[in-house]
């Protein structure tokens, strides 16, 4: 499949700007509230309208401003799985599947492809009853269910899993990654988690602020987020301005120090980020004195808030976070970080 | 209690007099308040308002010489201004003297203690009413005159509930009747004695007509036209219900054609109107084909009227006027009835379409 | 006992009810949709009709379906029908003083609904008008039924409106409302009475449908 993206809506002071391109997998917006992703999806899926741009799939043009085409949603073959999976309250499961094949003109095929459908997710004893008297899961499997009978061309998942509680999150995301290789569907994944992002997205976009700061590979794009959103949206606690001093060099003015980095500095470095587990009291380059300032519990790991010796009396703390069976009574007098671990920043 | 004109007509003193005056007429006002919540007060506490009124003589005798003064010190400074004087000392006396009024005995007109005459009259006679009474007041400036015009049977049903009423001018004697006890039974059902006796006159008598829309579709011009419409159902005819005065003669001229008006009414082709207006209004919007109304309805209503009733087919129209034997203002209220059958009163009264009982 | 204002009154409320159910919800829907400004004018002027006295509401209907008057004059001309003084008159009244009560109750059900309900079932291809007749409606059942309710009541018991632009026709025009008030007038209070007791057994009657009607299923949060 292919989709081609490329959209602006100027909605009141928001401004909209989204240009991508995407092929097989699935592929996630990532990025904070308010940052566009949503009203993306919905312009694809044809629920809002864009001020001007053209969304072009499997080579069917959905919507060209110039050319003044915007395809309904009827016509889009677009899944669109809402955050409260908006099944329909006055019918039954089976009845909200049997929608999803309302344009199936056979009645015997209709029949056999909602009940393979049931039966697959796990819906078998469910099929009377009304979506109030589900739970959570069960109600997502029924919205899933109702969304690939329709079999759509593109799955546009809406932050899928915020209406669940943390067990069910993690069972329903292995579902759903079952579901969809499965199907061989093609999906876009809105969330704001970056632990569903990279367990769920072979691809993924940071948006912020209404438009895509990077796009690629999610793999790739955690490992080198190249901007400081970037690095916040992936999960980097530590991020400090700095400057580059040499080919493979940074130094950071309010710490004080200076790091190797394993890839080359380009010019133009704004700052540098440093993943919380990444210090490392044996670490053999860049290792610095050190000293401690707070310690904070988490269910399995502790978080120490620490300071080089020559960090500025005004900067903020750096965040170290080890597993709690590694943690030492007494702690290192130094730390340090790997030279790859090093994120370098360029916006 | 003092109506609202005479609260407007304080403002008015107030506002249009100079400084020195406006305090004179403050003081009055107070003094008017303060006797206001007193007589609300007494009332409260159950005694009669003659009683209040008899202790109070003597302050409202300070009261009346304090106007006079007031009365002659405008005399003399606004001399170039008369009526408005006048008119200062009407509105400051009626304002001045509401707990004063149950007090008057044998006032002359123009020098008495002031007197509101509460009279409730026919629909019908609103506009002669209202002319007559202005002239009324004009000559005797103590008298204010309220108005009550709404249909008779209404009228009746408010004065029997307990409603004020000096003067009652019916447009037809059933109502009268219902409520004179020297009536048959038959007619005073409830057996009311509310007619003043000795009082009860024949004042007035209107003349019953068919009017007609001005397109007149049906082509009616006369009464048996309507009445060979309504047998074959060809036309729809507007009529007052039994509780309207008019509605009562057009139901003696529907038994001089012989007609039913239970089999009319069931064949769908009489509107009835709960008032004379609502029938002027029906023929004048062209919403039925004819109505019957009273000769001077159809005056005010500017509708062409094509017949006029004869005696034999509905009696005379007559408008009896009695005084209520609940007023307060026996005299004065008789004063009013007496002026009402004089040249001046019926020159208005004919120029609406009514005459002088033969 | 002539039971023909029973029969009239009936009539008029339903027929005045279907006009202004299937108008209403029409209206609460579309209006929704207009750009703001239009949207609280056509507002404005369609709530109108509650706000002002029913006698000035017949007034105007007078004014526009009397025989003297365009509308009135043109039906006269062309069809030969006249629109007051009729039957029929009662339905135009009823349905003018009800629409308001049908269309700010489906607004406000309208309103309250979830419309990623409707997005949904865009997504997935149903047709428009399935979308609203088998999932917004039933969505919006209780709103729609309470406004249905009112205007049916209220039809059944105009009487300024009615009055004026119907008349009290016995056997043709006349309602329950009017009846009652000839009936009174005319000295025939204990006649006027039996149609207040009717008027009263109609309507608990139909207060009792409505709730039967609305059977209420247990709500309950996903757990």
């Amino acid at each position: 499949m292919s989709l081609s993206v490329n959209i602006k809506k100027n909605p009141g002071d928001f401004e909209l700007d989204i240009a991508f391109e995407s092929k097989d997998g699935v592929l996630g917006f990532l990025g904070a509230s308010g940052s566009g992703k949503s009203m993306t999806l919905r312009c694809i899926a044809g629920i809002e309208k864009p001020d001007e741009g053209s969304i072009v799939l499997d080579g069917v043009t959905l919507f060209d401003s110039e050319k003044h085409i915007n395809l309904p949603p009827q016509e889009r073959h677009v899944g669109y799985l809402f955050q409260n999976f908006a099944l329909f309250p006055n019918m039954t499961v089976r009845k909200n599947i049997l929608c999803g094949l309302y344009n199936e003109k056979d009645i015997v095929k209709k029949k056999k492809i909602s009940d393979d459908m049931i039966t697959m997710l796990g819906l078998q004893d469910l099929e009377d009853h009304y979506p109030s008297q589900l739970s959570g899961g069960q109600q997502q499997r029924a919205a899933v269910a109702r969304i690939l009978v329709n079999n759509p061309n593109l799955l546009l998942l809406d932050e899928p899993f915020s209406a669940l509680d943390s067990f069910l999150r993690e069972q329903m995301q292995a579902q759903l990654l079952d579901v969809l290789r499965i199907f061989n569907k093609k999906a876009i994944l809105v969330t704001h988690s970056r632990d569903e992002a990279y367990q769920l997205c072979s691809n993924l976009a940071l948006l912020d602020n209404g438009h895509i700061l990077r796009i690629g590979g999610t793999k790739e794009l955690f490992a080198d987020p190249e901007s400081r959103r970037g690095a916040i949206l992936t999960g980097c606690k530590n991020i400090v301005d700095a400057r580059k001093t040499g080919e493979n060099e940074v130094e950071v003015p309010a710490w004080g120090v200076r790091f190797i980095t394993a890839k080359p500095v380009r010019d133009g470095l704004k700052a540098i980020g440093i993943r919380a587990h990444y210090f490392n009291p044996k670490a053999a380059a860049n290792h610095y004195p050190v000293f401690f300032v707070e310690e904070i519990e988490e269910p399995f790991a502790w978080v120490i808030t620490f300071a080089f010796s020559t960090q500025k009396k005004n900067s903020a703390p750096i965040w170290w976070r080890i597993p709690k069976d590694r943690k030492t009574d007494v702690l290192p007098k130094e730390l340090g970080v790997a030279p790859k671990n090093i994120l370098l920043l360029y916006e | 209690m003092p109506t609202l004109a005479g609260v407007a007509s304080l403002e008015q003193i107030f506002r249009k007099q100079s400084s020195f005056r406006s305090c004179l007429y403050a003081l009055l006002e107070m003094r008017v308040t303060l006797n206001m919540i007193q007589t609300c007060k007494s009332t409260i506490e159950n005694k009669s308002l003659k009683q209040r009124i008899t202790t109070m003589k003597k302050p409202i005798s300070l009261l009346t010489a304090a106007i006079m003064a007031a009365a002659c010190l405008t005399g003399c400074s606004s001399a170039g201004n008369p009526t408005a004087a006048t008119a200062a000392i009407d509105t400051a006396a009626a304002a001045a003297a509401t707990t004063a009024s149950a007090a008057a005995t044998t006032v002359a007109a123009t020098t008495a203690e002031p007197v509101e005459l509460i009279v409730f009259a026919a629909a019908s006679m609103t506009e002669t009413l209202n002319e007559i009474g202005s002239m009324y007041t004009a000559a005797h400036p103590n008298v204010t005159l309220t108005f009550n015009f709404d249909s008779s049977g209404t009228l009746k049903t408010q004065i029997q509930e307990g409603a004020s009423c000096d003067l009652f001018i019916s447009a037809g004697q059933k109502q009268m009747n219902q409520m004179d006890k020297t009536s048959d039974a038959a007619v005073n059902t409830e057996g009311l004695d509310l007619v003043l006796q000795g009082t009860r006159v024949n004042l007035l008598e209107n003349k019953v007509v068919l009017v007609v829309p001005k397109s007149n579709p049906k082509n009616i011009k006369c009464f048996d036209d309507m009445a060979a419409g309504l047998n074959d159902g060809s036309i729809l005819m507007a009529m007052g219900n039994s509780d309207v005065p008019v509605g009562q003669y057009t139901q003696k001229i529907l038994t001089y054609y012989k007609l039913d008006e239970a089999t009319l009414a069931s064949a769908g082709v009489l509107s009835y109107g709960t008032n004379v207006k609502e029938v002027t209004t029906q023929v004048s919007q062209g919403t039925v084909d004819c109505g019957v109304v009273y000769y001077t309805d159809a005056l005010s209503a500017g509708l062409t009227n094509v017949a006029e009733a004869t005696r034999d087919m509905c009696g005379q129209a007559i408008y009896p006027a009695a005084l209520i034997n609940t007023t307060a203002h026996k005299d004065q209220a008789q004063a009013f009835l007496n002026y009402l059958k004089t040249d001046e009163a019926m020159t208005i009264f004919k120029n609406a379409g009514f005459n002088a009982v033969a | 006992m002539d039971w023909y204002p029973l029969y009239n009154s009936l009539r008029i409320a339903a027929i005045s009810g279907v006009i202004v159910f299937f108008t209403g919800i029409f209206a609460a829907y579309y209006v929704a949709r207009l750009p703001r400004l239009i949207k609280g004018v056509l507002d404005v002027l369609l709530t109108l009709p509650l706000v002002l006295p029913p006698t000035v509401v017949g007034f105007f209907l007078i004014l526009m379906l009397g025989p003297n008057h365009p509308v009135g004059n043109w039906f006269l001309n062309v069809f030969n029908i006249k629109l007051v003084m009729t039957w029929y008159s009662g339905v135009f009244a009823a349905a003018v003083v009800s629409f308001p009560l049908m269309y700010r109750t489906a607004r406000g059900a309208f309103e309250s609904f979830d419309e990623t309900l409707a997005f949904s079932g865009q997504t997935l291809g149903l047709p428009n008008t399935y979308i609203f007749w088998r999932i917004r409606m039933p969505a919006c059942r209780q709103g729609i039924l309470a406004g249905a309710v009112l205007a049916f009541a209220r039809a059944l018991g105009e009487y300024g409106a009615t009055s004026m632009i119907a008349g009290y026709i016995p056997g043709r025009t006349a309602t329950i409302s009017t009846t009652v008030y000839q009936l009174w007038r005319t000295d025939n209070s204990d006649l006027a009475f039996k149609w207040v007791v009717v008027n009263l057994v109609i309507s608990a009657v139909v207060l009792l449908a409505v709730n039967m009607l609305e059977k209420k299923k247990p709500e309950r949060w996903s757990y």
